[in-house]
């Protein structure tokens, strides 16, 4: 841990990390995977065109992008080198892959969209009160079974 | 976050102590660099097989909190201990 705090914190003096007493609840899938339909947030700050792109100042950014399966993607994210996810956004945005893997029946179906979070946030407050909840609502509002959390 | 809004999640971590503070309600532990979370640019093997084995654990009976190291090792350079190292970090850190 020691090693990943200081690694962030060269970049982001100011940042604190989050520490959870108690895991979060987990709630069971409820139908096997061929039958599920999977969902996907991305912390690498991923938006497409007509979007503003994600803040990399050293305030953070706790704002939330949805994400169109089939369109060009773009990157902006203060603490990796997002060169490799212009060249491959499905290094940190898996939508082909899940797109394929549903093709396969390996899942039921991808979700109608993807949703992208810009992964520095310093004051999580905003991220839990408002963010979080309202990515949960669409989430709920496109019927998914099962979320794939993906970092950068 | 999202599993309080009744949502079944599982989520990808690379570095295990941080998964251990935030507590996800399922983790998959993968070892690689800051921003090649599922590997190399266009290794879409590597891709499909990080994913599909981290939403299988997803159907399994892991308590809240589990953090399944799926053994995925970045071994194309060493770019990972790079990121994570604290020597090259300034004194001040």
């Amino acid at each position: 841990m020691r090693r990943e705090q200081l690694h962030v914190r060269t970049f982001f003096p100011s940042f604190e990390w989050a520490s959870e007493q108690a895991p979060s609840p987990r709630n069971p899938l409820r139908m096997g995977l061929a039958q599920a339909r999977v969902g996907l947030v991305s912390t690498a700050g991923g938006y497409v065109r007509g979007q503003p792109r994600f803040s990399v100042a050293d305030e953070g950014d706790a704002s939330f992008r949805a994400v169109a399966w089939d369109e060009p993607v773009r990157f902006a994210h203060g603490g990796y080198d997002t060169r490799r996810a212009y060249r491959d956004p499905e290094v940190v945005l898996p939508r082909r892959t899940l797109a394929a893997l549903a093709a396969e029946g390996v899942i039921g179906a991808t979700a109608p969209r993807a949703f992208s979070l810009m992964g520095y946030i310093p004051d999580p407050e905003p991220l839990l009160a408002e963010t979080g909840p309202r990515v949960a609502a669409e989430l709920l509002a496109d019927a998914v079974d099962l979320v794939l959390l993906v970092p950068a | 976050m999202l599993d309080e809004h009744g949502l079944a999640t599982v989520s990808i971590t690379q570095v295990r102590e941080v998964a251990a503070q935030l507590l996800p309600s399922l983790a998959c532990l993968v070892e690689t660099p800051f921003g090649l979370t599922l590997g190399a640019v266009g290794d879409h093997d590597a891709h499909a097989r990080i994913v599909v084995r981290t939403l299988r654990e997803a159907e399994r009976p892991h308590p809240p909190g589990t953090i399944v190291d799926l053994g995925e090792r970045w071994t194309l350079d060493d770019e990972r201990e790079r990121q994570l190292a604290v020597e090259d970090l300034p004194p001040d850190a």
